[in-house]
């Protein structure tokens, strides 16, 4: 048994299911800056399979149309959601404006959180993404003395 | 009965658009996947030749994927495709598109006029509906993330 994870990949990714998810994959890339490494459309220009890179990490987005496995939007449920997504940013002030610029609903606005000397120093926001699927961006400020010695 | 008839891949390379597409055709035999898989003799060298895409066989012989019909350096690229089992009035088409976005290039590739091959085509192995068309766009899929790969494999600086 290998525990090898493939090139490109980290070892948990997660898949996102929109209604519309050639149309996620394009509000992704231009709100929260994922880059599309892959992906398949099929002849209906559904979404066979796709994989978006936001650095090192990655998820993937399908259509609710496809798959037998009780897949949802939010937006179908009332916005019920079983998970939410957190990304740590190199710039939350750049990330929150380009968010917002491209329509995400800003659900906690930027914020600095210090959890005390001994921990660390985390900046970010929560935004709910075109078909209501949470995120939270964070970037880290700073980290404790204790903890990097 | 109308039968799904195109499948679409779309990857994205940090390159600029001129250097995508001459990767692309000049090195599609260093990233094309290898294999029975995916080579159409198995073990063939695939390139763009001659206003054609050709595999030349282990065997010395030749196998003619289809001509070239479009040939835009840096922006669109269309050839003719055959597979080993296509009759020779069966001719699909593939079309890539280079366009520039974000400090490199979006490659869309599709691959039409599948609605042609009859039912019981070997090619199909038995699919009538999407799931045909999506098998082929996942074998593309793996060959775009190959492309991928190479390239972003060629930008790294080369080793002090």
């Amino acid at each position: 048994m290998s525990s090898e994870v493939p090139a490109g990949w980290p070892r948990i990714s997660s898949a996102l299911f929109y209604d519309d998810a050639p149309a996620a994959i394009d509000w992704l890339g231009r709100a929260f800056g994922f880059v599309t490494r892959l992906k398949v459309e099929g002849d209906d220009g559904s979404i066979v399979h796709s994989e978006l890179e936001y650095e090192e990490g990655l998820i993937m987005v399908g259509s609710t149309a496809r798959g037998t496995d009780g897949r949802k939007s939010p937006r179908s449920i009332d916005g019920a959601n079983t998970q939410s997504l957190f990304i740590y940013v190199a710039d939350i002030e750049a990330h929150y404006a380009r968010a917002k610029a491209a329509g995400a609903k800003i659900v906690a606005e930027l914020e600095t959180k210090n959890y005390g000397d001994e921990h660390w120093v985390d900046r970010g926001y929560a935004a709910v993404d075109c078909e209501g699927h949470h995120w939270w961006f964070a970037q880290r400020m700073s980290t404790s003395k204790k903890q990097t010695a | 009965m109308n039968l799904p008839d195109r499948a679409r891949v779309t990857t994205f390379v940090a390159v600029e658009p001129t250097e995508a597409f001459a990767i692309f055709t000049e090195e599609i035999d260093q990233w094309w996947k290898r294999g029975r898989r995916f080579r159409f003799g198995g073990q063939g060298t695939l390139r763009f030749e001659g206003g054609r895409l050709v595999e030349t066989l282990a065997s010395g012989g030749e196998f003619e994927v289809g001509r070239v019909l479009v040939w835009e350096p840096g922006a669109r690229l269309v050839f003719e495709w055959r597979g080993t089992n296509f009759a020779v009035d069966e001719i699909t088409e593939v079309e890539v598109r280079f366009e520039g976005m974000n400090d490199g290039t979006q490659v869309m590739l599709e691959h039409r006029g599948f609605s042609k091959l009859r039912p019981d085509h070997p090619a199909r192995h038995g699919l009538l509906d999407q799931a045909f068309t999506d098998m082929m766009g996942r074998w593309w899929g793996e060959l775009a993330m190959a492309y991928r790969n190479h390239v972003a494999n060629k930008a790294q600086p080369p080793l002090a």
